[in-house]
């Protein structure tokens, strides 16, 4: 009961707070833009606005290409490594957790790429690949892979084996228990996993179309810095942070309706 | 050592009763260790129980002494190292849905209304058919949570809980309920409300039940028979049935042959199993 009632204020202040709080920030950023008065150095919000309409229909810089387009390719990149690299880290999570052999072979690889920033496979990848779309998908990939692996392996791994026996004993044979409990139960976790993997692959994305590529957002970014045209840094960086914030609005839905339970202790 | 093999072997002396009705659960001649094979612990000391058809046996003994390995044994989730589980003749090798478990913590699916908690198992054996709802609803009903049928478990009380747990074994019509300390996490009203909800329930339906708990009272509460284990190595050190007229409730529990039961128990748990 009392659990309920905290929930339903909290539901009613969460909302309010936080538009507060973003509003808050965009006016001291407001006003500290009209402090500095440069905006090479710190363009003011409605400057950032006026770049990111003018370039959503116009094109920049000299390719025809739009914002939007350059987001597009970005987001493609993203959905392909992202998508690759969730098959991937979940199949090989799913092994792992299955057969203790394979999982000892596979550790210490995961331990061992744990800590390196995917940023620095840049150079190799453009030696062995070139500037194409393959070296890009890799690095993601390279990002995505471990997490998806660990967050898979952990999930499976954590099932109660109380859940288990009690499938096992209502008479669900070991294939639909595999699939309808431990796999089932691990799902919110799998899914958490992917949230830490969008994150990481905006990361990985931004970073090689920086240093190799005529497309992407990334690409519109050291453009733009080029050309001191820090508005359009802005609004690019913008664009990227509302693709995140959506994608990963999507999962915590599918998270929601996923794990019920869960759903309720998170507000 | 020869001790535990005569208190498990034999432990006739102070069983009160004889028994009638045909076995329907054996227990022959277990033993389980743990660890390692070069440093086995031995955890399950050639243990013999017959339990009848129908009959409700409450297994009582200190923590660690091995009761929920024994139980497991039973249910197919483990396997001893010698000596044999029958149920009805035949011989236990895995789980099945003829003898469910029914665990401390309820076990539920958390992502399963308690609808779909109680269909789990009419799915799981591809054994729906049009009358597979209306049998769950009315198991629901049974154990007191037709108007939750909708909810997911989270939103259920602890007792609410077990009781759905109970509900969901209880569909598959199992004729031997394997419970490891069912109420041990309940507060002891609703502990005492599940208690005469589980007696109701054997009342009606008959099945052969095995009880694990550490609590005396309880045991000779809901026994037909208490088997008192003790530990180092797990073994049987006392059987006792427990005369007393059913129905039962707890304004009974201070009458002479309750008294006179659980002084004996206690008796052996002090000596430390030598009854
Ligand atoms: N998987 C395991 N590996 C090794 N030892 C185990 C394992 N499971 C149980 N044991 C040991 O076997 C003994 C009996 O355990 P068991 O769980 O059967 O006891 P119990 O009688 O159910 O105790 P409790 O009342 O605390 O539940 C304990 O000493 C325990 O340490
Ligand atoms: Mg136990």
């Amino acid at each position: 009961m009392s659990a309920r009632t905290a929930r339903d204020r909290s539901w009613l202040r969460r909302p309010l707070v936080s538009t507060a709080s973003v509003a808050g920030g965009v006016v001291l950023w407001w006003i500290v833009a009209s402090i500095v008065r440069d905006p090479v150095v710190l363009p003011s919000p409605i400057d950032v606005l006026g770049a990111l309409v003018k370039y959503m229909s116009g094109p920049y810089p000299s390719q025809g290409v739009t914002l939007w387009q350059h987001a597009a390719a970005s987001l493609t990149r993203i959905a392909v490594g992202f998508g690759l690299g969730s098959i991937i880290g979940i199949a090989i999570g799913s092994l792992m957790a299955g057969s203790k052999a394979i999982r000892h072979i596979i550790d210490p690889f995961i331990e061992l790429s744990r800590p390196l920033p995917p940023l620095a496979f840049i150079p190799i990848l453009i030696v062995w690949f070139g500037i194409g779309e393959v070296p890009k998908v890799l690095l993601i990939l390279i990002g995505v892979v471990p997490v998806r692996i660990i967050a898979t392996v952990t999930g499976l791994d954590n099932v109660e084996p109380e859940l288990i026996h009690a499938s096992r004993s209502l008479g669900g044979s070991e294939r639909y228990t595999m699939m309808h409990v431990r796999v089932r139960a691990a799902l919110p976790s799998i899914v958490t996993g992917m949230r830490l993997a969008v994150g990481m692959s905006w990361t990985s994305i931004v970073a090689a179309e920086m240093i190799a590529a005529q497309s992407g957002l990334g690409y519109v970014i050291l453009q733009a810095g080029n050309y001191l045209d820090t508005s359009l840094i802005f609004a690019a960086i913008l664009v990227i942070g509302v693709l995140g914030l959506l994608m990963d609005g999507i999962l915590r839905l599918v998270l929601r309706f996923l794990d019920p339970a869960g759903a309720a202790r998170r507000v | 050592m020869t001790e535990s093999i005569i208190g498990a072997g034999n432990p006739g002396a102070s069983d009160g009763s004889v028994i009638t009705r045909p076995a329907r659960i054996a227990v022959q001649n277990v033993t389980k260790s743990y660890g390692s094979r070069r440093k086995p612990t031995l955890v399950l000391d050639t243990v013999n129980l017959e339990i009848a058809q129908g009959e409700f046996l409450c297994l009582l003994g200190p923590s660690g002494c091995g009761k929920s390995t024994l139980l497991n044994i039973i249910g197919g989730f483990l396997t001893p190292d010698s000596g044999s589980v029958t149920i009805d003749g035949r011989k236990v090798e895995r789980p099945g849905p003829d003898r469910c478990m029914i665990f401390q913590q309820p076990a539920l699916f958390g992502w399963l209304t308690a609808l779909d908690n109680v269909m789990f198992g009419p799915r799981a054996q591809h054994k729906v058919d049009a009358s597979t709802r209306d049998r769950a609803m009315s198991m629901l009903d049974t154990v007191g949570l037709a108007g939750t049928a909708n909810k997911y478990p989270h939103q259920l009380s602890g007792g609410m809980r077990q009781r759905l747990s109970i509900a969901r074994a209880l569909i598959n019509e199992p004729q031997v309920l394997l419970m490891d300390e069912p109420f041990g996490a309940l507060d002891a009203i609703t502990r005492g409300q599940m208690q005469e909800f589980l007696l109701n329930l054997w009342a009606e339906h008959h099945m052969t039940v095995v009880f694990v708990t550490h609590d005396v009272e309880e045991a000779t509460l809901l026994a037909d028979r208490v088997a008192v284990m003790a530990a180092n190595p797990g073994r049987i050190v006392h059987l006792d049935s427990v005369d007393v007229p059913r129905p039962r409730s707890y304004d009974l529990i201070d009458s002479p042959e309750y008294s006179r039961v659980r002084m004996q128990i206690r008796r052996t748990i002090e000596n430390g199993g030598h009854s």
